[in-house]
């Protein structure tokens, strides 16, 4: 396969998924689904970021959640200093790729163990200023009345907030593909599969670490403005480390560079419980549980349960085609 | 002003006793199994809420609380490796995101039991107040120094003088030597859970008394036993103990000087200098990590 | 009193094949070392010399073939179990254990017998390598290499094994660290019939410690004999290192 058709091929089952779920929201929800339908494509935004970090550079980012809070944070600061709006998604990913930018700076030697290390203090070191920082966050009480894209989410105007959402939700989808499908991406997963090889035929690794973790953080950054501006209120306990756990659970979950299987673990990790109206202390033991129990069986995640089920059906029904994964999109993180 | 200082100073002993309890546990963790386990708080935790059970509701004396939840972390530890870690030997990042898993599933159990509400744990030494020159202590709190040094002195002679011991050394050196010797390396595996759970299970018991007990007071714990390890060095068992008292005394002045709010952020900040500067911690590899 | 032609072979291989993943790198080899026997291997890099002595050990698992040590199958035993029947692999590149002592190293040698085992040994093998006794509370990273050597196979005779495999002993050292070596582990085998299964790039060495040798390459036995009639025949030898 050339790089188009395999662009294509990463960015279209994932994109056709995500219309069909704001098509379904815009047809179908009431006013709690529809803010179940928003959340859950800021969570697949934030997962799709994760999940092309871990899976194309093979180091694990355990600071989403502070990249995503710097983006909500700075917007909404600015938008109550009387920036409009629709501004603000520029503005979140400006800031989420500037604090990925320092933060891979800052880690450009570390990797493995020690990077998820740094990355997940850091998240918390985040989580911490905007608790301390009051005279600019207004500590833990949070920003309130911070202006919206479209007022608060009502039956007027549920539609609007759903296609600004999931329209992000593609957008990001089809960049982070044409990233992973481009040169760059090679580059990437050459440094994955072994960086001795890498570092030999002249990459250089720390700057294409620094990358990656910037577009992670942009995207985190992103989904952090689009927050802002759909709840118009913040709080510190947003963005914690709890929160960057599920990010990384949820990726893991829906395999390790799959962006369908992000966009799939995302609903139905996150959605589907919101949509049961789950308490969060259920999806918080689900989401233990299963992640547990995948890492045993099937730690490519769901995208290597789909590859195996797809597998068997075919020997099953046809007879033909019983193919081990492939390797090159699948792997265990 | 004197005694002011001396109680800051005591206080961060005691603090940095249970921080060192808590991160020989992790960085054993480290230099044997070449793991990051980010649950290990989340054990503190459940060893926090036995003793709460233990306490309150068996009215056990505290002297049985304390032996109760070790030998519960002790036997716990083995039993979450067994169902969570062990079929990940050797893969580098799959038991770091399995025990993301196990901080998760752990915390929402024991929430799901005991609720959220913070719990009290009882003891009888809680109240004893000990003068010090001019400062007084909770004797709860100096228990603890005596206890910790016990228990380092233990942990130091087990290694440096029992076969086991030095077979866990000889492992966390190089693991497939070892088992050419016929050591088998489950068995030093098991046996680090074991002295982690029982060290976790001392600071749990001991320190619960002082801290409202909650689903979710691990998390901070695992972080702050993740700034030792790095100040002292991954796998490094004398650079933990050492670099838990510096955390301790710094955490101790820092709110001394009315900046409790940013103890953690200052420790943090401490983390990621050291990573970039000085991965390797502050005393040299002892425990024989390969970089 | 059994005759040794009665008595069972102190190691036997039988059409042993192993390799990493895909590669086959071991194919079909058969050995025997009889008790008390002094075996050498030798072939050029690649061969799969370290490969057939880690399956001997039982750090990888064959794809097939048996192995059995004094008459008993231990094709599939794990390595601990290997060891105290009185198998013992001293491993390519030493594999002392650098942060601990001379003295720590040998207890890590016999460490899975008992401890009247230990002592007992411990004075046999420091009366064989009188060098060591007076290193035994350094570390075993500040030795010299030859000494380091010799604290690898040290190490492996603390656990009095019946087959001592050695993995290239020879590499790295002088000439004279070489002669010291081979004269120390002349006098053990002497005084306690241990046989020798001796895997060498440096033949001249080997064959002259060993009374029978293998030429392995490309994952097979290509040439077996006696180590006189080889030694004599130079250009047999350097037709198959080639
Ligand atoms: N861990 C491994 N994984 C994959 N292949 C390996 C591994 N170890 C060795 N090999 C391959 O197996 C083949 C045989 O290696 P082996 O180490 O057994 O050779 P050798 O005869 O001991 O060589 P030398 O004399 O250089 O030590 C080589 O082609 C090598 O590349
Ligand atoms: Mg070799």
């Amino acid at each position: 396969m050339n790089g188009s058709r395999r662009f294509l091929a990463s960015f279209l089952p994932a994109a056709a998924l995500c219309a069909v779920v704001a098509l379904a929201a815009l047809l179908f929800a009431d006013a709690y689904l529809a803010q179940v339908a928003f959340l859950t494509g800021i969570t697949v935004i934030l997962v799709l970021g994760e999940s092309f970090a871990v899976g194309n550079m093979g180091q694990l980012l355990m600071c989403q959640a502070g990249f995503y809070g710097i983006g909500a944070y700075v917007s909404a600061l600015l938008e109550m200093h009387g920036m409009p709006p629709y501004l603000a998604p520029a503005v979140g990913i400006t800031c989420g790729a500037v604090s990925g930018l320092v933060v891979g700076l800052a880690a450009t030697r570390i990797r493995g163990h020690y990077l998820a290390i740094v990355t997940l203090a850091i998240g918390v070191i985040v989580e911490e200023l905007l608790n301390n920082l009051q005279g600019i966050t207004n500590g833990p009480i949070g920003l309130v009345g911070v202006p919206t894209f479209f007022g608060p989410l009502n039956a007027g105007n549920q539609a609007d907030y759903i296609v600004v959402v999931w329209g992000a939700v593609i957008v990001v989808l089809g960049c982070l593909a044409l990233l992973r499908e481009s040169r760059f991406g090679w580059f990437l997963r050459a440094i994955r599969d072994s960086e001795a090889a890498a570092e030999s035929i002249g990459l250089r690794i720390g700057t294409y670490q620094v990358a990656t973790v910037t577009v992670a953080a942009a995207v985190a950054g992103l989904a952090g403005a689009l927050y802002t501006n759909y709840a118009g209120l913040l709080v510190p306990d947003l963005f914690s480390y709890g929160l960057s756990a599920q990010i990384l659970a949820t990726a893991v979950l829906g395999g390790i560079n799959s962006f369908g299987g992000a966009v799939v673990s995302s609903l139905v990790f996150n959605g589907v419980p919101q949509m049961a109206q789950v308490t969060a202390f259920y999806q918080y033991l689900i989401f233990g549980v299963v992640l547990i129990v995948m890492m045993q069986f099937a730690p490519r995640g769901l995208s290597q349960i789909g590859v195996y089920a797809v597998s068997l059906a075919r020997r099953r029904l046809l007879g033909w085609g019983a193919g081990q994964p492939n390797a090159a999109t699948v792997r265990r993180p | 002003m004197l005694a002011f200082l001396s109680s800051l100073f005591i206080n961060g002993l005691v603090t940095g006793s249970m921080f060192m309890l808590v991160a020989l546990g992790v960085t054993l963790f480290y230099g044997v199994l070449r793991i990051i386990n980010l649950a290990h708080g989340d054990v503190f935790m459940v060893g926090a809420y036995m003793a709460f059970y233990a306490g309150t509701y068996l009215h056990l004396p505290y002297w049985a609380v304390v032996i109760v939840t070790m030998m519960g972390c002790a036997v716990l530890y083995p039993i979450l490796d067994l169902l969570v870690f062990r079929r990940l030997r050797g893969s580098e990042l799959g038991p770091l995101i399995t025990s993301v898993g196990l901080s998760m599933a752990l915390e929402s159990l024991v929430q799901g039991i005991f609720t959220a509400n913070a719990q009290a744990v009882p003891s009888p030494y809680l109240n004893n107040l000990v003068n010090i020159g001019t400062v007084s202590v909770p004797l709860q709190s100096l228990l603890m120094i005596p206890l910790t040094l016990v228990v380092v002195a233990a942990l130091y002679v087990f290694l440096r003088r029992t076969r086991t011991g030095l077979m866990v050394r000889a492992v966390a050196m190089e693991p497939r030597v070892s088992q050419l010797m016929g050591v088998r390396p489950e068995y030093v595996y098991g046996v680090v859970f074991v002295l982690a759970g029982l060290l976790v299970g001392l600071a749990a018991a001991t320190m619960a008394p002082e801290l409202y007990v909650t689903p979710t007071m691990g998390v901070e714990l695992t972080v702050d036993a993740y700034i030792v390890v790095v100040i002292g060095g991954f796998g490094n068992v004398e650079g933990a103990i050492v670099a838990a008292f510096i955390l301790g005394l710094i955490n101790s002045f820092v709110s001394g000087l009315g900046l409790a709010d940013w103890a953690t952020t200052i420790a943090l900040a401490l983390l990621v200098g050291f990573m970039m500067v000085r991965p390797s911690g502050l005393v040299a590899e002892r425990l024989g990590v390969r970089q | 009193m059994p005759t040794s032609a009665e008595a069972p072979a102190a190691l036997r291989v039988c059409d042993l094949t192993a390799g990493y993943g895909a590669g086959t790198v071991v194919k079909g080899v058969s050995l025997e070392v009889r008790p008390g026997e002094r075996l050498c291997i030798i072939g050029p890099n690649g061969a799969g010399k370290s490969t057939l002595l880690r399956v001997l050990s039982g750090l990888r698992p064959p794809v097939s073939g048996t192995v059995s040590l004094l008459g008993e199958d231990v094709t599939h035993a794990p390595p601990d179990l290997r060891l105290r029947r009185g198998l013992v692999l001293v491993p390519e590149g030493r594999g002392i254990f650098y942060g601990l002592t001379v003295d720590e190293n040998l207890t890590m040698g016999s460490v899975a017998f008992p401890r009247t085992q230990e002592l007992e040994n411990r004075e046999r093998v420091l009366a064989v390598f009188p060098v060591l006794r007076q290193f035994r509370n350094r570390l075993a990273g500040l030795l010299s290499g030859g000494q380091q050597q010799m604290l690898a196979i040290a190490r492996g005779l603390m656990a009095g094994p019946r087959v001592l495999m050695l993995d290239e002993p020879s590499l790295g050292l002088s000439p004279q660290a070489i002669r010291e070596l081979v004269a120390s582990l002349e006098a053990w085998c002497a005084a306690y019939g241990t046989a020798v299964l001796l895997v060498e790039q440096n033949s001249s060495v080997a064959l002259r410690f060993a009374q029978r040798a293998y030429v392995m390459a490309r994952g097979e036995f290509v040439y077996a004999g006696d180590t006189a009639a080889m030694a004599a025949d130079g250009s047999l030898l350097k037709y198959y290192l080639q």
